[in-house]
């Protein structure tokens, strides 16, 4: 069975997969939803201003263009970006309310003969957001005369669709749409697809992936879509093998990109934990047919990495943790946590669970049974951790409130590098010293487990 | 339109005007994006956290856009006081419920005879206008609806009009101003939007007289004040109170206004302040160092105005540079008498956007920014690496000891900024080549 998509949920992973299988499921949202997701303008630009030769121009009230802005200004300070990433150009066409009336056609050419003239960019994304999409804007028409440029154009109101990952999926379309096909046979390369320009840390998980793929002999040919220009994006056929950052929003392009390019996908995210990192490492030399160059590579990290691991696996097992993220990432952390004998007693997926995620989290609920909300909202996850207790509680920073509140050990969810071995080691690292060390004890609130030591 | 916008639109002034009320709940009526984006901006800069910061919203889909969100927003509204008991709820409409013409207003009216509690209904949508234009029109609906008119005033009293949530440093500001306030005897009857509770809006128009704080959020509101409720005010039109200067000539307007000789409570504070900052000033002459100094200053004109007064008057620095993100109907008159008085003759770019910004700061090249973290970056990037957070947003930088930047305690954090970033570059002297 394949399901599309689900919204805001609450209840057990066996009462989900229930209503699922029983096709008792309504897609519902939440009226008072606080759930930590964003709107697809955001997931497009999130993708857009990775490439560095691409204007972007969001055909908006000020207001969103100003706090895409202000997002990759705050992530410039994060771990995020790569150090010699530029600041990307997001253009606004600053729709006004008589724009609602006559139209905002006018200022939208107006600004892309601006950036055009300013900063003669390679690729034009055109993003169009709620208020031009509700009024009927004919943007096609105002391209037309430019028809010589790269140019896309992204239709992305906040009210059309669940999340920003909606927003991701449609950039990456559009991107595919423009590479031409190419030979892929004997190439040494392969792409990373899917890791998100935002998110902490993702630099020193793509230094581990590289440092893995490195021992075996393998380059890395494009990062679809980070750090890169217009030109070196179009190089992507030549890989001959897409390996997902997350199968959240790298799913649906490999599947693409396998149909229109002839390139596999390898079908799961960047491994965390030793087994599935040696696994994974396995089964990317396969497609390169380097089997005895992973089992050197394997057997060496192993080394180094096994017993120390174990020993901070053997202080966690047992413990009970709450997870909240988005899709790939919980399902990764849930896996990770039920892999070395913890508990997981709550997950909470701020974006809608959908696709290949969805399918994942099907199959473990063979496994585990956890409370699961999907698009939880503060005062959900408030409630449900101050009945589950958990030991730990895995979360975006802005969800930190909650557990120390509660008085429930805290660790965010973005803490690379969090993949491969010496992620691995890292995440156990922090989850002990955040149970050991945790911060409520600072701020003299009132531990909610007293026999976590 | 612009490149890289640096400031936001009238939703996001509205959300400061309303969580600028103590034990009010604020819903926005929109899509998810717009409460998400404008709760992580605001918790950026302001560290508030759940759940003193809440911002639900009613996440508006295709289906409501076809049908009309009420139902969606009597549920919300339902939801919402079982789950955050609130004494008042503010519903802020976006773009989306705005364009298709949501009758936010009949919610609001069934809603509060419902549960009793007050409630107020704005329809702000982003592209209704800027900040400021968004946090007058829910001050100013506030009023219309809450605010009781009052033939009885309270004596010596006054409302401080113009901070604003959102404002880099705007509570400590507040704090500084409220301080001498008490000094001098003058009772703050209501903060209005900023740190306030729904009794002293209530009671706002008991007051003598309002004072300004920030022109460009300040006026329009302090204007309507007068129109309604009859109520005189004073602090715009003038420098801000940063600097000795500056802050004598604000608090004795305000004084004379009442009737107050507040005088000696200024002559003693100025006392103390000059007494703690001699030594650092004196000192192998650090005064010495910051003359003539460039520098560059990015916020609402009249901080920037206010606070190039001080910089260049009383500590002989020279503004090569001012980005003024919001203009009030006195900017050029401000300007003036500040360069007739400091004989400064700095660019000034109005609205700036990124592009703009990088523009000016490489033609200027100034060594130190009063400015937001855009700045900073901007700045950082072709060289420029002293900078002291002024205005909004800043994201990379936490008060969280008392440092107000106006008045005489500013004066304090001020110049301890301005040193220590002045011992950052050593090496540069501010010496104009006369012979070129």
């Amino acid at each position: 069975m394949f399901y599309q998509e689900v919204g805001w949920f609450k209840g057990s992973l066996h009462q989900l997969v229930k209503k699922l299988e029983t096709r008792s499921y309504i897609m519902k949202s939440n009226p008072l939803s606080q759930s930590w997701r964003a709107c697809p303008a955001y997931g497009a630009i999130d993708v857009l201003s990775q490439i560095s030769d691409c204007a972007i121009i969001m055909h908006s009230p000020r207001g969103c263009a100003h706090y895409n802005v202000c997002f990759n200004m705050r992530v410039m300070y994060g771990s995020s970006r790569s150090k010699n990433s530029k600041f990307p150009l997001i253009a606004c066409s600053e729709i006004s309310e008589d724009d609602i009336i006559f139209g905002g056609i006018n200022k939208l050419k107006k600004i892309i003969i601006k950036v055009m003239e300013l900063y003669k960019p390679k690729l034009l994304a055109i993003v169009s957001t709620c208020v031009p999409e509700l009024i009927g804007e004919e943007i096609s028409d105002v391209i037309f005369p430019l028809k010589k440029n790269k140019i896309i154009i992204l239709r992305c109101s906040g009210f059309s669709s669940r999340t920003h990952v909606d927003g991701i999926l449609e950039a990456y379309k559009k991107l595919i749409d423009l590479i031409p096909e190419q030979d892929t046979s004997e190439s040494p390369y392969v792409n990373i697809i899917g890791e998100k320009s935002t998110e902490p840390g993702g630099e020193a998980d793509f230094k581990e992936i590289s440092t893995l793929l490195n021992q075996l002999g393998i380059k890395i040919l494009v990062r679809f879509v980070r750090s890169l220009t217009l030109d070196s994006l179009l190089e992507l056929p030549k890989a001959r093998l897409n390996i997902p950052r997350c199968l959240e929003v790298a799913y649906e392009p490999c599947v693409l990109m396998e149909k229109r390019f002839k390139i596999p996908f390898i079908d799961q995210s960047f491994p965390l934990g030793i087994d599935e990192t040696s696994r994974w490492l396995h089964l990317v030399a396969e497609y390169f047919g380097k089997e005895n160059k992973a089992l050197k590579a394997i057997r060496e990290n192993e080394r180094k990495y096994r017993a120390k691991c174990r020993s901070l696996e053997k202080y966690l097992r047992g413990k009970s943790i709450a997870i909240s993220a988005g899709g790939g990432k919980a399902l990764t952390l849930v896996k990770f946590a039920h892999n070395i004998g913890m508990n997981v007693v709550y997950v909470g997926i701020y974006t809608s669970l959908r696709g290949r995620v969805l399918q994942e989290f099907i199959s473990i609920s063979r496994k585990i049974n956890p409370e699961i909300i999907i698009e939880p909202s503060f005062y959900e996850e408030e409630e449900v951790l101050q009945e589950l207790k958990p030991d730990i509680f895995i979360s975006n920073p802005s969800h930190a409130f909650i557990a120390l509140r509660s008085g429930i050990a805290y660790d965010a969810v973005h803490q690379a590098p969090q993949v491969g071995y010496a992620g691995t080691l890292n995440l156990l690292k922090r989850w002990v010293s955040a149970i050991k060390h945790p911060v409520y004890d600072l701020l003299g609130l009132k531990r909610m487990n007293r026999n976590v030591h | 339109m612009s490149i890289n916008p640096l400031m936001s639109d009238a939703l996001f002034g509205a959300v400061c005007a309303a969580i600028g009320i103590k034990e009010t709940t604020t819903l926005i009526h929109g899509p998810v994006g717009c409460r998400y984006f404008i709760h992580s901006n605001i918790d950026a800069q302001e560290m508030l956290g759940y759940p003193r910061f809440i911002l639900p919203c009613t996440s508006v889909m295709e289906t409501d856009i076809l049908f009309g969100g009420n139902i969606k927003l009597e549920k919300a509204l339902t939801k919402l006081v079982k789950i955050y008991p609130s004494k008042f709820v503010i519903v802020l409409m976006s773009s989306s419920c705005s364009i298709i013409g949501d009758d936010i207003n009949s919610v609001v009216v069934s809603f509060e005879k419902k549960y009793k509690i007050p409630t107020l209904g704005v329809d702000v949508p982003g592209f209704g206008g800027d900040v400021n234009s968004g946090f007058t029109r829910v001050v100013t609906s506030l009023l219309s609806k809450f605010a009781k008119t009052s033939s009885q005033k309270i004596e010596k009293s006054v409302n401080i009009i113009g901070s604003m949530v959102g404002i880099f440093n705007w509570k400590n500001d507040l704090k500084e101003i409220k301080r001498l306030f008490k000094n001098m005897g003058i009772k703050v009857v209501s903060t209005i939007c900023a740190d306030c509770t729904l009794e002293e809006i209530i009671n706002s128009p008991k007051a003598e007289i309002n004072v300004v704080l920030n022109e460009e959020f300040g006026l329009e509101i302090a204007r309507f004040m007068e129109k309604e409720y009859g109520i005189p005010y004073v602090g715009y039109n003038c420098f801000l109170p940063y600097g000795f200067t500056s802050t004598y000539e604000w608090f004795t307007s305000i004084g004379r206004e009442l009737g107050i000789n507040v005088e000696m409570v200024l002559k003693r504070e100025e006392k103390r302040i000059k007494a703690k900052i001699f030594p650092f000033i004196a000192s192998f002459g650090q005064i010495h160092l910051l003359r003539n100094f460039p520098i560059a200053i990015f916020g609402n004109t009249s901080q920037s105005t206010g606070l190039a007064r001080f910089l260049s008057l009383e500590l002989g620095m020279e503004p090569v540079l001012f980005g003024l993100k919001i203009t009030n109907k006195h900017s050029n008159k401000l300007i003036d008498t500040l360069k007739k008085e400091t004989e400064i003759n700095p660019i000034i770019i109005k609205k700036p956007d990124m592009n703009d910004v990088r523009n000016s700061l490489v033609a200027t090249n100034p060594k130190i920014i009063f400015g937001s973290t855009f700045e900073r970056i901007i700045g950082k990037s072709i060289g420029i690496h002293g900078f002291v957070p002024f205005s909004y947003p800043v994201f990379d930088k936490v008060f969280i000891t008392d440092k107000p930047y106006v008045a005489y305690k500013g004066i304090l954090t001020l110049l301890e900024e301005i040193i220590n970033i002045r011992y950052d570059l050593p090496y540069y002297l501010p010496y104009k080549d006369e012979s070129s």
